[in-house]
């Protein structure tokens, strides 16, 4: 079975390694120059100290990269486009499934080979890739502290594997309950970006209960610098009370705002996760992925041995 | 009742099989038997349950009711039946980038009786290229191939679903031509369907025919076609006739009726003029009568 999966996706694969490779020489050449230039910027600013925001003298000119870097955010749908909506739906678009199941192999037997192959090249690629990618946002993360920030979290660390799993297994399965290569494209597309964006925007910063610290307004968090995601910072408060309109001290009127508001004891909550966390969010978001995936594949055995062909 | 009434010893034994997609049953109370070493013609228009029979038998679809056997065990998923069938799907699916080489080494590795030399022999005698792409080759080529393919896997039973349909004539007859060698080698049994007997009788020596979901049809084409008379006989005497034989079929000009009947022994009256029915008469006059009451019936509904 193994030689028949190999045989058939041979050319999917070359594609998918030659994307690899293109991604790679270019992450690999901006990284390393990017890398050069940050050790001499840091080099320059260490006697004097003055390290502080050295992002626009680093990062000049690389704007291109950095697209291209944010771009890989796609990276998982289209293996979910193009090598899971396919794996199981375009046999049966060319009617080859009743030429494979009617040899001496169970349909059981030919799942597991086809989902075996496919989720190991998603999580290999995806693994190289964001590999790549978290190498790459290095000096980005020593400069900016940003990754934990969404957009960011979603390309660097453990997520983009499990988001390759996710989308090749959602592919896989829509694939198989539909059973036409275009119907499972759409499908794969639209629950894949549709469970992504309510993840990332509703869950997520939920996975573990934030922290608050009230900081005088228009001050810092002392955990400033660590990584932290700050959720929220708008929230007055004076004298152990939220206010919207807070009562300043006479003389208050256009002049140095933040200090003023300060004396007039009014403090700022600032919630957020602190930095500490972000493996543990990393580790978190990727087990809902893996057990959604598990979940996806499940069913695309269920489906496969019940229906007829 | 279900296993014990169906013969093992039978290539294929069904007892009322029956398959319903929703509301409609592409296939009732199908109980027809193929003893082993037959070629059987599975015969009836578009849409009779053809291939809701033979994908049944292939464990390609599950029954709603009803029961089907091949020799002596019901098609699923498990290897010894598998090993024991080829089939060849109406679509005569091949992967369209792999040459016949892959096809072949594709056979090996997921069939334990693979004969690749008896493959590569059939497709080097029709002069196709080994290494040439499926998808580039022509239609006859193709439906060559595929039954090289469904042969080199060594199956006892042999299902063929409408594998002429969409060949030209000339391809037709080199296809049916090999399959006629393959059953000739002996030790094999093949149900091959067909909207037309005209192509089937050369090679076929078994018969069923569906029309409108039911076997209407079923028994050695010998026997059935000693079993049938074309009668001609004045109309006065027709209900004569089917007090003893079945009328399948009227035709009547001004003075007689034309009868094909099933005769159930001799015909006595010397004044009818007798003559033995060909297969396609008889095929043909049976599929007219499964269809009349259905199109009266689909006109009032």
């Amino acid at each position: 079975m193994s030689w028949l999966a190999w045989r058939q996706h041979r050319g999917q694969l070359t594609v998918a390694a030659l994307a690899l490779a293109a991604l790679s020489i270019l992450l690999l050449v901006s990284g390393i120059h990017i890398a050069a230039v940050y050790r001499a910027a840091l080099a320059t600013c260490r006697p004097s100290n003055s390290c502080d925001n050295l992002g626009p003298q680093v990062f000049a000119g690389d704007g291109f990269f950095f697209d291209a870097v944010n771009l890989t955010l796609a990276a998982p749908l289209l293996i979910g486009m193009f090598w899971g909506a396919p794996l199981v739906a375009g046999e049966i678009d060319q009617s080859t499934h009743k030429l494979i199941w009617t040899q001496t192999v169970t349909r059981r037997q030919w799942l597991t080979a086809k989902v075996t192959w496919a989720v190991m090249v998603a999580v290999l690629w995806g693994a190289a890739l964001a590999a790549l990618v978290t190498w790459w946002s290095g000096p980005e993360n020593a400069i900016d502290y940003t990754r934990f920030y969404p957009g960011q979290f979603d390309l660097q660390g453990l997520v983009p594997v499990a988001y390759c799993l996710f989308a090749v297994a959602l592919g896989i399965t829509a694939g198989t309950v539909l059973r036409r290569t275009i119907p499972a494209l759409a499908a794969t597309v639209a629950a894949f970006v549709g469970v992504r964006l309510l993840l990332t925007e509703f869950v997520r910063k939920h996975l573990i209960p934030p922290v608050s610290e009230a900081v005088p307004v228009g001050g810092h968090l002392s955990q400033l610098r660590q990584n932290v995601w700050t959720l929220s910072a708008h929230t007055l408060v004076q004298a152990g009370h939220v206010v919207s309109h807070p009562a300043l001290p006479r003389g208050c009127r256009g002049r140095a705002h933040y200090s003023c508001l300060s004396s007039a004891g009014l403090r700022q909550i600032i919630t957020y996760q602190p930095g500490s966390r972000y493996w543990a969010f990393q580790g978190i978001e990727s087990g809902i992925y893996a057990l959604l995936s598990i979940g996806l594949i499940g069913l695309s055995f269920f489906w496969i041995s019940r229906r007829d062909a | 009742m279900t296993t014990t009434s169906l013969a093992a010893a039978d290539a294929v034994a069904t007892w009322k099989l029956s398959k319903r997609f929703r509301s409609f049953w592409a296939l009732r109370d199908c109980s027809v038997t193929v003893p082993a070493g037959r070629v059987s013609a599975l015969v009836g228009p578009n849409g009779a349950g053809k291939t809701t029979l033979l994908h049944l038998l292939a464990g390609l679809s599950s029954a709603t009711s009803g029961q089907g056997l091949v020799f002596g065990r019901a098609p699923g998923a498990d290897s010894g039946f598998l090993s024991d069938i080829g089939f060849l799907a109406q679509e005569i699916p091949l992967y369209r980038r792999f040459s016949c080489a892959d096809h072949i080494t594709m056979g090996r590795r997921l069939n334990p009786r693979w004969d690749g030399d008896l493959a590569r022999a059939r497709i080097r005698s029709l002069g196709i290229p080994l290494d040439k792409q499926v998808g580039r080759l022509s239609g006859g080529q193709r439906a060559q191939v595929a039954l090289a393919l469904a042969l080199a896997k060594r199956p006892r039973l042999l299902l063929l679903d409408e594998p002429v349909a969409a060949l030209d004539p000339l391809a037709r007859r080199d296809f049916l031509t090999a399959l006629a060698e393959a059953v000739a080698d002996g030790g094999l049994t093949v149900m091959l369907s067909s909207h037309l007997v005209s192509d089937l009788d050369r090679v076929c020596d078994h018969l069923i025919l569906l029309a409108a979901s039911e076997v209407q049809l079923c028994g050695g084409i010998a026997e059935i076609l000693g079993s049938h008379k074309v009668l001609t006989v004045p109309h006065e005497d027709t209900s004569a006739v089917g007090r003893r034989h079945e009328i399948i079929r009227t035709a009547r000009d001004a003075r007689l009726a034309t009868l094909l009947v099933r005769t159930s022994g001799p015909i006595r009256d010397p004044a009818w003029e007798i003559r033995d029915a060909g297969l396609e008469e008889v095929v043909l006059a049976y599929m007219g009568r499964a269809a009349a009451p259905l199109s009266v019936a689909e006109v009032a509904r």
